[in-house]
């Protein structure tokens, strides 16, 4: 398995008066040939944050202050967008949260669907019809020749983030980004597209970065996954390494935190407090205002990565 | 589509009737004899009754309006009380030059006003930006008779490059005549454009199916001319009608500066003179145009908007 995608110790924030605020900090993972990555946390951890860096798609007055982003022999975070626009879409693709919105109202499916092929090959128009009526039914879409007619309101909320795998998967990527991809379905459509990405991650042998905050869905997807919080990674490991044994005091709340079928707990663990606010960030651990376990050492000094095995590594002063 | 072109345009109807008879009947509330009027204040009662008779005025209410609506649906409107002159033709005669005063503002407007609000919205929050919104702020502050005077100043009395008054005979000649007045309206409309242009599209940059785009790895001049356009038209179309419809009903003020006839001047005549019959008739029109503007600026969405045409 070699490495596909480097991230090394990137740095994103925005600039307010000169001075830098950081909203990730020193994030560095690598995602393998054919390998699936979870990417968890809560809201505001920074887990979209990285998606977009990877994509370049970081709005204006955000920007990558240090590290660097490496596919194959190139460096995306340094790449023009017109070089990046080569890759977007053919070798790294990504699917959003919201298929409602992500879908531009005004054009049919046909047409947006044809234009990853438009520009990403020599096709002819027949070729391209062609092929996205083979994408349509890969992604197991009824009467893909209707759809193809379709506007994006005409469709379900599934249909739709199935008309966007569809799209991501038009030129058989290297790499899918599947940022919160189920969060906006019901659970029953939630479970038909996650079986699909299962399944055609095999077929297509992609490597995906998944984002989502429902480690449910990490246990069925990943190899590996991260666990990030506030803007860094404070564990990471295989999935079973992680669900096993859980080092970090935030990851094993997370864990407390969500429902367990046929689990006698009648009230759900949860985790006081919120993520902290990028203005003020705590001089030690981030996450040492929240934690139980947090001593003296916590508030003064910031823990680092510490590497335990070849896979699993821990940001934490009193790992469990 | 089709169906919802045919549907819409029957829809027309009710409204059409329903105007026509608020117009018939607002026009007899109103205080003032025709007949008085006519015949001056000296006239005998016998005279004005003789008038009544002839006008019709002696008959029910209802009876009128009957008469009314059947004559105004053969286009019949009466004759001006002054002139004699059939209104129907005074109304054909001025309506060429209102309308062309118009369209060319709103296309002088629209070549003018939509690529400057693109542009501003491409280079949102950069020198040429802030500079643009100041000139347009100015431009839309003054008023149009302002400017109207002031181009005549320059354009026609300083530097005699246009003529000052008249409309002119011939296509050439006639658009010739027509830039002066429809600059002066256009760039006011134009200003307004440039905003709501500049602001629609950075709506609708921000949307999230314009990310979609991106991660497509579409180039940046599609994201903007494609996927953004077609959506930041659609507010737009409807400044435009409206402008249309203001327009149509006559610019009065710019039609007198530049002396040219129209349906403004002829209604404002119409009303000093207290003429009905070409009151009632101008109104009429002005109704049908803003019926029929309406309609179009509709009919244009739907053809923008996907899901105005299906529902």
């Amino acid at each position: 398995m070699g490495v596909l995608l480097e991230v090394k110790n990137i740095s994103v924030g925005t600039r307010r008066n000169g001075e830098f605020i950081g909203i990730l900090e020193n994030v560095s993972f690598k995602l393998n040939k054919g390998e699936t990555v979870g990417i968890v946390g809560e809201s505001g951890c920074g887990k979209s944050m990285t998606a977009l860096t990877i994509m370049g798609l970081l709005s204006k007055n955000i920007f990558v202050e240090s590290g660097t982003v490496n596919y194959e022999d190139k460096e995306l975070t340094k790449l023009p967008t017109t070089e990046l626009n080569r890759l977007r879409g053919k070798e790294i693709s990504m699917i959003f949260q919201e298929p409602m919105t992500s879908l531009n109202p005004s054009f049919t499916i046909g047409n947006q669907l044809a234009e990853v092929y438009k520009h990403h090959g020599n096709f002819s128009a027949k070729e391209i019809r062609q092929k996205s009526l083979e994408i349509l039914s890969k992604v197991k879409i009824s009467d893909p020749e209707d759809k193809l007619k379709a506007y994006p309101h005409q469709l379900s909320g599934g249909m739709r983030q199935r008309v966007m795998i569809a799209m991501a998967l038009a030129c058989s990527p290297k790499i899918m980004i599947a940022d919160e991809p189920t969060t906006a379905l019901d659970v029953t459509v939630q479970a038909q597209i996650l079986d699909l990405i299962n399944e055609l991650q095999a077929g297509f042998n992609t490597s995906v970065l998944f984002i989502t905050h429902d480690l449910g869905v990490v246990a069925e997807t990943c190899h590996r996954m991260i666990v990030m919080y506030a803007g860094q990674i404070i564990e990471e490991g295989t999935v079973a390494e992680i669900f096993d044994h859980p080092s970090h005091p935030y990851t094993s709340g997370l864990m407390l935190s969500a429902p367990r079928l046929g689990s006698a707990i009648k009230r759900l663990k949860t985790i006081k407090g919120v993520v902290p606010d990028i203005d003020n960030m705590p001089t030690g651990c981030r996450f040492a205002p929240r934690c139980p376990y947090a001593t003296d050492i916590c508030f003064e000094k910031a823990p680092f990565l510490e590497k335990m095995s070849e896979t699993r590594g821990v940001r934490c002063w009193h790992k469990l | 589509m089709i169906k919802y072109f045919i549907r819409r345009t029957l829809l027309t109807i009710p409204t059409m009737f329903l105007c026509i008879t608020i117009i018939f009947f607002c026009l007899r509330v109103v205080p003032g004899d025709p007949a008085l009027i006519m015949l001056g204040e000296n006239a005998t009662p016998e005279a004005v009754e003789g008038l009544h008779k002839a006008m019709g005025l002696d008959k029910p209410i209802w009876e009128q309006y009957l008469t009314f609506l059947n004559d105004t649906l053969q286009g019949d409107f009466g004759k001006s009380i002054y002139s004699e002159k059939s209104v129907s033709k005074q109304l054909i005669e001025a309506f060429p030059h209102t309308f062309n005063l118009a369209l060319m503002s709103i296309f002088i407007a629209c070549i003018i006003g939509i690529p400057l609000g693109i542009v501003s919205a491409r280079k949102h929050n950069t020198l040429f930006d802030d500079g643009l919104r100041v000139v347009s702020l100015i431009v839309l502050a003054a008023p149009a008779f302002l400017v109207g005077i002031f181009l005549l100043i320059v354009f026609s009395v300083q530097i005699p490059l246009f003529p000052s008054m008249g409309v002119g005979n011939g296509f050439f000649e006639k658009i010739y005549y027509l830039i002066l007045p429809s600059i002066t309206i256009g760039t006011g409309i134009a200003a307004a454009l440039i905003r709501f242009m500049s602001s629609s599209m950075i709506e609708e940059i921000n949307k999230d199916y314009i990310r979609t785009v991106r991660a497509k790895g579409i180039p940046e001049k599609l994201v903007f001319y494609k996927h953004a356009l077609r959506n930041s038209l659609i507010p737009v179309v409807t400044v435009i009608g409206l402008n249309m419809t203001g327009l149509l009903s006559g610019a009065v003020i710019i039609e007198m500066i530049f002396s040219r006839p129209g349906l403004g001047s002829l209604a404002l005549d119409a009303i000093f003179a207290r003429d009905f019959p070409v009151v009632q008739g101008s109104l009429i029109l002005f109704m049908l145009i803003v019926i029929i503007v309406n309609l179009l600026v509709d009919l244009s969405y739907s053809l923008l908007n996907p899901r105005i045409r299906q529902s």
